[in-house]
């Protein structure tokens, strides 16, 4: 007999387990090849993710300067001072100005206007970077004429031409060239006001720019070396807080574009985890199936002499090398799904991302989930342990292995559970929101798992007696012994959850906007109305037959100082709660003596008129009063255009900015501000939108500086940036749906042969090929039926909770979707469910026995 | 001077009783069994169904723990020993045949009957196993899969197993309870003959007289208790 010695025994026991488990695994390949496709769309999201970040972090080191155009960049709310232009100066370098603001266009040859962003250049730009037109690198700047380059998307919607003229106020610009892209700005920029640029020589003669006009004046400065950034933080306190004006260097646009994407990174990938976790519990079910089959192999090796750690070991070592085989399949499709991203992401990058395969993330990706899988899967593994070699002579009851009395199983869960929350934590930087997400999670698999035992319950004890035959067979098969009912209807309303809740976030976000344009709310505000071109205007609707709601005057005005500390000295402060912007920011005041309907009064009393004695009773909106840390009888002192105005914080109000009105952060009584340089805003109701477009082409001609906002402009711009993020979510929530149907598939195929046992005795019993197929897609119905109604409920309360907590929403559900997505997840439930049960019933009973032996 | 086989049986059963809680009522399986299996012996335990032989069995091989009582096993009392010092002292010493063959579906015939071998950590024993498979008559069949192979052969293969780490005693139990008369015979007639050959000690669970009877011994038991033990 050749024994071998100890030094070589353990060696030739690990040898036997591998081949051993090679040899197990005959005939059973395909279920653990099952087993592999459970976490491959999990792990082929988080591979794509995570290269694809990489991808962009070196894509944004390399276009760095690109994302501003220049080194730097300074901006105020109104033209610059003396004192301003004089630091400018002592800047030095290259550089170029520009005006942007807000108007309409009109395209007379189409007869379409369209509210816009005006760019008025001067001076090269971008330093870095490129302005992407077509024709391609076409001059605006120098021509002696008027000449425009118009946003791309803008001339497809309005069928403009190269060639085609656009009047911006009062003057009228030639179309040179289309615009496709700039540098540093995403394609979402220009959705709610496409990008018009012109050279700023022609800005006077256009007549836009009134007192009161909204307007931003930027300088960008190509410079000759490095910035000083302690010479950017010393003007910060000094000459950018008198003046009110902001700077933009390259290392903030980089930080600020790297928060954007990392937020849109980290969503994606808490998404793309989801269907990792779903594979993980699908890859636990499959082993314990699997294993269920392989309880007398067990035994026998134990009679026989195997060890524990030995008969443990060999289905270790199948999970282990299948786990191996998926994350390499998942990476595999990570890389090929990676290629697709920018794609995906055209509208939200503001650069082209040059796509390259990151190993290491690859790697981490990889490992990641090949634990994941491996951990899940050692849970039923773990059962193992407690086969004895009595089973080979018969099955002991008292061999019933209870998990829950295991030790090993609470490691293991709790091992699980702890990287899930870690993995929550790192995507979402903060504590209470990875344990919120974690805790979300957790209680939707808990919900889930509720709603499916609650109603298989229901399901089983109340249904018709006088059901046909099949019916109450498929009903039956749902909880045949060992079946994974609950589990599908988990996974598959998971899968159904993410999807649904949404799509109806998505209708609730925009309900939202469309239920602005009831019967008797306001729908186009038109502002930047002059004082002597109120009455044209209000004549001009009226003879169109509309009403005007309101007609609002409007005085700008800045902040000076707050309980006797000024906007320098409060920007100084290092325990100030006062938030900068709301210090720098324009103010556009009204007065009046009323409240209206969208304003409710908090705190305080509304003074309706003054003498003009100081301080001045004012009403604050509240978000800016805890933006600004002021309570009632704090004073504010105010810059009107020259001439400052002491006020008192007389009362708070809280405002329904959801509404279409014009609402203000601070309110004067009347008495005070009449006589300040004014503008107007105008609210009205337009029937439709041949009305819209109408009246708004009445306006431009008459009053080019007059600008309108539409209901119908608004609910578009949503809709479209709403479906470019939906689309993305749903891009990556499908590795999720994937990875449900993938699960589903497997559950139905590891049972393949239960069934066919099952289907076999029917049909020896008589029952025809018919029945039987009747039997199986009922079941499968049933299945896909239990699952929808689970996940469409949780995803109704998730929505519910989102509406009420988060987007402060009135809560109105579309309920005609409600029975497409339950039919939609019910069909592809029936059409896998049927698929993989190809050929059970037609075949003759023996020759299915023998081909599946 | 003392019989050496009277001294050190090869299996020594004192007082073995077993129980088990089912639906929360104790159900006494084996009461009290006291008896000596001598080296080389052959011994048939028969009985009812129902009268606890299987349950006997798996006791005596180490498949189980009793409730009381004691199993001495090759001068091993099994009740000292952990489950894997069991698992090694039956891959050391002791064949199995079941009733059922109870093969690995998914190893060849070879492959199964190796299996014991390789466990010790020899793998390299096809050549003895090729042996053993043409002993019991299915040389070409050896790269054969149990569902290839009748419910004989695969007993056959089972018993080809059971004797390829030359054990010292054999547990079978109802070796031909699920085949046919002739196969039957035939399976009987290679598992004494293999056993006569190799010198092994025998302990068969019948319900079939006539292979009782080709026993040195038969044990009878009857509800849970040993009620006859002739020669």
């Amino acid at each position: 007999m050749n024994v071998n010695n100890n030094t070589d025994r353990p060696r030739s026991l690990f040898r036997w387990m591998v081949v051993m488990a090679w040899r197990d695994s005959r005939g059973q390949r395909r279920i653990l090849f099952l087993l592999t496709l459970c976490i491959v769309f999990g792990i082929g999201a988080l591979v794509a993710i995570g290269s694809f970040r990489h991808n962009l972090e070196v894509a944004i080191d390399l276009h760095s300067r690109s994302l501003l155009g220049a080194d730097l960049s300074i901006s105020g709310r109104r033209s610059f001072t003396e004192k301003t232009e004089n630091f400018i100066s002592t800047l030095g370098g290259e550089q170029s100005r520009e005006v942007r603001f807000r108007t309409m266009a009109y395209f007379p040859k189409q007869g379409k206007t369209r509210l816009i962003q005006t760019r008025a250049l001067e001076g090269r730009f971008p330093f870095y970077g490129e302005m992407v037109s077509d024709p391609e690198e076409v001059d605006f700047l120098t021509p002696d004429t008027p000449v425009a380059l118009v946003e791309d998307s803008l001339m497809i919607q309005y069928q403009v031409q190269t060639g085609d003229t656009v009047k911006l106020g009062g003057m009228a610009f030639e179309i040179v060239g289309s615009l496709k892209r700039i540098s540093g700005e995403n394609g979402v920029a220009g959705i709610f006001s496409p990008r018009i640029y012109i050279a700023k020589k022609w800005l006077n003669a256009t007549e836009l720019i009134k007192p009161g006009s909204i307007a931003r004046y930027k300088v960008y400065f190509k410079l000759p070396n490095e910035i000083d950034t302690a010479f950017l933080e010393e003007a910060e306190k000094g000459i950018f807080a008198e003046e009110r004006l902001n700077y933009d260097t390259v290392e903030e646009r980089k930080r600020n574009i790297g928060d954007v994407l990392d937020n849109l990174y980290d969503y994606l990938n808490l998404v793309g985890f989801v269907a990792l976790l779903l594979g993980g519990m699908g890859v636990a079910g499959a082993v314990q199936v699997y294993l269920r089959e392989k309880l007398n192999t067990i035994a026998i090796l134990r009679c026989l002499g195997s060890r524990i750690s030995q008969a443990f070991g060999i289905y270790l070592l199948q999970i282990v090398i299948v786990g191996l085989i998926g994350s390499t399949l998942g990476a595999a499709l990570g890389i090929s799904v990676q290629f697709l991203l920018p794609w995906v992401l055209s509208h939200f990058l503001p650069f082209d991302v040059h796509v390259f395969i990151s190993f290491k993330n690859v790697f981490i990706s990889f490992a990641f989930g090949w634990l994941i899988s491996l951990l899940f899967a050692f849970i039923p593994l773990l059962s193992i342990r407690k086969i004895t070699p009595l089973h080979a002579l018969r099955f002991s009851f008292e061999n019933q292995h209870l998990l829950r009395r295991d030790p090993w199983f609470w490691t293991v869960s709790s091992i699980i559970a702890a990287i899930t929350l870690g993995f929550c934590f790192t995507q979402t930087s903060q504590l209470r929101y990875g344990l919120g997400f974690a805790g979300g999670l957790a209680g939707s698999l808990l919900i889930l798992s509720g709603l499916s035992l609650g109603l298989t319950w229901v399901l089983r004890h109340n249904y018709p007696k006088k059901w046909p035959y099949a019916l109450r067979q498929g009903l039956s098969n749902l909880y045949r012994p060992h079946n994974r009912t609950v589990f599908l209807i988990v996974t598959l309303g998971m899968g159904t959850f993410l999807i649904y809740t949404l799509y109806l976030c998505q209708g609730l976000l925009l309900q939202q906007v469309t239920s602005w344009g009831a019967e008797d709310q306001p729908n186009m505000v038109l502002f930047d109305i002059q004082p002597d071109q109120v009455e044209g205007v209000t004549a001009i609707i009226n003879d169109a037959g509309h009403s005007i709601i309101e007609t609002v005057p409007i005085v700008t005005m800045r902040l000076t100082s707050i309980n006797g500390q000024t906007i320098p000295e409060l920007k100084a402060d290092p325990e100030t709660k006062i938030e900068t912007w709301a210090l720098n920011r324009e103010y556009r005041s009204t007065y009046r003596n009323h409240l209206i309907e969208t304003e409710q009064l908090i705190e305080g009393e509304l003074t309706v008129e003054t003498k003009g004695e100081e301080p001045i009773p004012v009403s604050v909106e509240e978000s800016i009063a805890k933006s600004l840390a002021v309570k009632l009888g704090d004073r504010i002192l105010f810059d009107v255009q020259g001439i400052p105005i002491e006020t008192r914080v007389e009362s708070l109000r809280k405002v329904d900015w959801q509404k279409m009105r014009t609402n203000f952060y601070v309110v004067f009584p009347n008495g005070i501000l009449e006589e300040a340089p004014t503008f107007y805003a105008l609210v009205t109701k337009v029937p439709d939108r041949v009305a819209t477009a109408d009246l708004q082409e009445l306006l431009v001609n008459k009053f080019p500086n007059v600008s309108a906002i539409d209901l119908s402009l608004v609910i578009e711009t949503i809709t479209s940036i709403l479906n470019r993020v939906a689309f993305v979510i749903r891009f990556i929530a499908t590795f999720t749906i994937a990875t449900s149907l993938v699960v589903l598939a497997g559950s139905i195929i590891t049972s393949r042969y239960q069934r066919i046992r099952e289907s076999v005795l029917l049909r020896t019993l008589g029952a025809s090929s018919g029945f039987i197929q009747s039997m199986m897609a009922i079941e499968y119905l049933l299945l896909g039926t239990l699952a929808s109604i689970a996940g469409v409920t949780l995803s109704l309360l998730a929505t519910w909770a989102l509406a009420h907590f988060v987007f402060k929403l009135s809560y109105n559900v579309e309920w005609a979707s409600l029975p497409v997505a339950m039919i939609t997840v019910s069909l592809l439930t029936l059409i896998i469910g049927l698929a993989n049960s190809r050929g059970i019933a037609r075949h003759p009973p023996l020759a299915i026995l023998r081909e599946e032996g | 001077m003392p019989d050496q086989n009277l001294i050190h049986p090869i299996l020594s059963v004192k007082f073995l009783s077993k129980v088990f809680q089912s639906g929360g009522q104790p159900l006494t399986v084996l009461k009290d069994i006291n008896f000596n299996v001598t080296r080389g012996s052959s011994v048939a335990i028969v009985g009812p169904s129902g009268s606890g032989k299987t349950t006997l069995l798996g006791l005596c091989a180490g498949l189980d723990e009793p409730t009381s009582g004691s199993v001495t096993l090759n001068d091993r009392d099994l009740g000292k020993l952990n489950e894997n010092e069991r698992a090694e002292l039956r891959n050391l010493n002791v064949g199995f045949v079941f009733q059922n063959s109870q093969l690995i579906p998914t190893l060849t015939a070879l492959e199964n009957i190796i299996v014991p071998l390789e466990l010790r950590g020899e793998l390299d024993s096809f050549t003895q196993a090729q042996r053993l498979i043409e002993n019991v008559g299915l040389g070409e069949r050896a790269n054969h899969y149990p569902i290839q192979l009748s419910g004989g052969e695969q007993q056959r293969v089972a018993l080809a197993r059971a004797f390829i780490n030359d054990p010292k005693i054999l547990f079978v139990d109802e070796p031909t309870g699920n085949l046919d008369r002739d196969n039957g015979q035939h399976v009987t007639d290679l598992l004494f003959s293999l056993n006569k050959a190799s010198g092994t000690t025998l302990i068969l669970v019948t319900h079939d007289q006539e292979i009782a009877a080709r026993t040195e011994r038969i044990l009878r038991i009857d509800d849970g208790q040993l009620v006859d033990n002739e020669c």
